[in-house]
């Protein structure tokens, strides 16, 4: 066993956490939040010249081809830094869907652009009122001579107003899995895109389609049902979105244990009564928890196992604990972690996103309780035979 | 053994309830009653909720615990209670502060001069007060204020300043504690005093809270007061801070906001379908409000008990603290899971046309984070608990 980053990943981390500081402090998150496009450009820029943007984008198409590991790595420091950008969306999930489904045209067309962050690509998958299973899509796409006509609406699109293109999944059958992607640009006539009015005021967008025309060669897999595609990059992003809460929820618990150690109440810092001490204690057993987590799931993932199941656990865990650990550092700090111009609010409201908006603690319960039913008959089928 | 109300009681509630509705079909009711935001409307100041308060004191509902040489009726604390209860339930401001730690006080310690110059216009809803107890230095800790306030002709001089104090920025009097003796205990020098919120030198900056609300700074230089606006005697400040509080168990923690949340629960829950199954029909959800309901119930029963020990005369300091600390945690777990169930839409901001519950639930989810923290924190209340209610030697 060897829990050390290497040499390199180490400096991937130090840039990275570098680029947030000078780029991301919470200054700018604070005059960023709420308005539009909800990140900051010197910030991306600076990503983009890092080579980030195409940080897991294989080599062949424009990317550093980095693994699993390094995108946990840097996650982590943009969850530490509360560092909002396209990177998640467009880096990692819409590269994933278009590498593992896009024909080579596509990958051409899209993938060096996204690596060189001259484009950026959302996603569509979340609707109205729906939660995360396949079944709650119901944007529909109909076949048509030339590609598809897209109808219905997409809430949650990140960065809409400035992506060159979003992948919508859409239903083309009853079937639950009779879902594809299609590559549809945000300015086609009968798309309107809207902005959400949101929790964490991040850049979200409704996205309306009313019979947009998608062509044929946007279609990714060739048009075909794409479900388990679109999980496989998912749960790869689980792994980028567990450790953002990680960093982050590390973050707001140092700024809670130091705030402990300086704040005085009955003659004594806090950190000196039990209540407080111990909620902070237990806070770093979770912190510590998830954190394995997470760098086990990006080490399976590395190594090519079957990772979908610690991805799972990994996200499931650390987004519960990052909600936990911003709820604490708010209560230790009293009435000061109730002020907008305090800190521990930001972590509260950016971890309850966290949680809800890609794949929410139901969705991941289920698709755990499948792997670990599913696992557990193997084995006693393996049982059986030997 | 009875937990109903007595038969006088339940047409008191039949009476308010009655009001309100009436109240509520009035053209300015939505600044007064925001069911959506608990009780929000208390927290600034229109023009609707002064006629709300002085209609409120037509009716004779401000000051009904209060002697009668007071203009009040003797009536049972339990009336203010079921009062309150009712406000909450339809997110009407609470009465509270001016009838009961301003008015009760002064009512018991008062000079003559403060109770013809107060009383009338508490029991008119025509003042309205701040409290100035906290400071950025003691919380918890209130005993340890340090705001001086020191002898200066016939009256005194207050240098320091205050923090956390709810609507100082449209209050008119300021119920101030301030430190009168540095040599002895922290809780025997604290005296208190009544200060026209407009008296040179003082200055209320804006904080803006995570439940949108604003609360206040405030800084106070040289303001100067005549010593006829010491309340009771010099440097029994704390005991009459205590004894306030001990007024308003009574009236302090409605638990309808509570019950009036659980419903709508139930009515989403009720109305909406997940797969093609309605959610009353998905075990998880089905345990989930299950789970709620039980919990609300006990919250229930654990002010009951508050109710109870205080109309027997008693005190119930560790009961109230028993309530405060379960009743909160379970407003925040409350908020938390209805926003699971309604998944991310119910991150959406109020200000979203289409928001579930018009935002409810993502305010609920932020402004909840305040409960365990305002008016004593929950540690604060677990040492009471374990001090007072177990005789623990707890140590700080
Ligand atoms: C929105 C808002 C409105 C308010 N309105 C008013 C008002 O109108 N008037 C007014 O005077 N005040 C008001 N308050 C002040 C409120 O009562 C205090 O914030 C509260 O008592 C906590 O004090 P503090 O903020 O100084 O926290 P601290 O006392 O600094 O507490 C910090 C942490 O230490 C813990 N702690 C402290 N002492 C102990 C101990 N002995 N054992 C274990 N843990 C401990 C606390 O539980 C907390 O977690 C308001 C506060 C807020 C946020």
């Amino acid at each position: 066993m060897d829990l050390i980053f290497s040499e390199e990943q180490q400096m991937l981390r130090d840039m990275t956490r570098r680029l947030c500081e000078d780029f991301a402090p919470l200054t700018v998150l604070r005059q960023l939040e709420g308005t539009e496009p909800g990140y900051s450009d010197d910030f991306w820029k600076a990503l983009i010249d890092a080579g980030m943007s195409g940080l897991t984008i294989a080599d062949k198409d424009g990317g550093l081809g980095l693994g699993a590991t390094e995108m946990m790595i840097v996650h982590e420091e943009f969850g530490r830094a509360l560092a909002f950008s396209p990177h998640f969306v467009s880096s990692v999930l819409a590269a994933h869907l278009i590498s593992t489904t896009g024909n080579t045209a596509q990958r051409q067309r899209w993938l060096p652009s996204i690596a060189s962050g001259q484009s950026i690509v959302s996603i569509g998958s979340l609707e109205p009122q729906g939660g995360h299973e396949l079944s709650d899509i119901q944007c529909s796409a109909k076949r048509t001579a030339t590609g598809y006509r897209l109808s219905g609406t997409k809430h949650f699109v990140a960065y809409a107003a400035r992506a060159h293109a979003a992948v919508i999944l859409a239903r083309v059958g009853t079937a639950t899995d009779d879902v594809i992607a299609l590559l549809v640009d945000l300015k086609s006539p009968g798309v309107s895109i809207q902005y959400q009015p949101n929790h964490a005021r991040e850049a979200v967008y409704q996205v309306t389609l009313r019979d947009v025309d998608v062509s044929i060669e946007d279609a990714l897999k060739d048009g075909q049902p794409m479900a388990t595609e679109w999980q496989d990059a998912m749960y790869s992003g689980l792994i980028a979105l567990a450790a953002q809460a990680v960093g982050g929820a590390e973050r707001a618990h140092a700024m809670a244990v130091e705030y402990a150690k300086v704040r005085e109440a009955f003659g004594k810092p806090i950190g000196s009564f039990q209540a407080v001490a111990h909620s902070l204690a237990d806070v770093a057993v979770d912190i510590e928890g998830c954190r394995m987590l997470v760098r086990q799931a990006a080490w399976a993932k590395d190594r090519g196992y079957d990772f979908h199941r610690v991805a799972a656990i990994a996200k499931l865990q650390a987004c519960e604990m990052y909600r936990r650990t911003a709820g604490v550092t708010i209560q230790v700090h009293g009435g000061i972690g109730f002020t907008n111009d305090a800190d521990p609010q930001l972590f509260f409201r950016r971890a309850k996103h966290l949680q809800l908006l890609h794949w929410d603690s139901d969705y991941l319960e289920e698709r755990i309780i499948e792997m670990v039913l599913q696992e557990t008959s193997e084995l006693s089928a393996h049982g059986a035979n030997g | 053994m009875d937990f109903d109300f007595s038969a006088d009681e339940k047409r008191f509630i039949e009476e308010v309830r009655a009001f309100l509705r009436e109240q509520a079909l009035l053209p300015d009711a939505a600044d007064v009653m925001a069911p959506n935001r608990d009780s929000d409307s208390m927290l600034s100041d229109t023009p609707a909720r002064r006629r709300f308060n002085r209609e409120m004191a037509k009716r004779g509902y401000l000051g009904m615990s209060w002697p009668k040489e007071y203009g009040g009726s003797e009536k049972s604390g339990i009336y203010e209670y079921l009062l309150n209860e009712e406000l909450a339930r339809v997110g009407a401001p609470l009465i509270g502060k001016g009838i009961g730690i301003v008015g009760k006080t002064l009512i018991r310690h008062g000079s003559d001069k403060l109770k013809t110059e107060f009383l009338p216009q508490i029991r008119n809803a025509e003042i309205e007060f701040a409290l100035g107890y906290s400071e950025p230095g003691a919380g918890s800790d209130l005993a340890s204020l340090k705001l001086k306030a020191e002898r200066s002709g016939d009256g005194w001089l207050f240098n320091g300043q205050k923090i956390w104090n709810t609507s100082a920025h449209f209050a008119d009097w300021y119920w101030l504690a301030a430190r009168t003796d540095t040599q002895v205990a922290k809780h025997k020098g604290i005296s208190l005093f009544l200060v026209p919120m407009n008296q040179k030198g003082i200055t209320v900056s804006a904080i803006h809270t995570l439940g949108e609300h604003r609360t206040n700074h405030v800084f106070l230089d040289n303001v100067w007061v005549h010593d006829d606006y010491r309340v009771g005697e010099l440097n029994k400040g704390w005991t009459y801070i205590s004894e306030a509080l001990d007024f308003e168990r009574f009236t302090i923690y409605p638990f309808s906001p509570l019950e009036a949340k659980l419903e709508q629960m139930w009515t989403h829950v009720k109305s909406t379908q997940r797969n093609g199954k309605p959610l009353t029909a998905v075990p998880e959800i089905r345990r989930q409000m299950a789970r709620l309901v039980a919990q609300v119930e006990t919250a229930k029963m654990l002010q009951r008990s508050v109710i109870f020990s205080a109309s027997q005369g008693g005190v119930p300091t560790v009961e109230a603290s028993m309530c405060k600390l379960y009743t909160t945690a379970l407003s925040q777990r409350l908020a938390n899971t209805m926003i699971d169930i309604l998944g991310a839409d119910g991150l959406l901001h109020k200000s979203w046309p289409d928001a579930p519950d018009g935002g409810k639930w993502e305010w609920l989810y932020r402004s909840s984070a305040l409960e365990t923290i305002g008016a004593g924190t929950s540690e604060i209340q677990k040492n009471i608990i374990a001090r007072r209610g177990l005789g623990l030697p707890l140590t700080n």
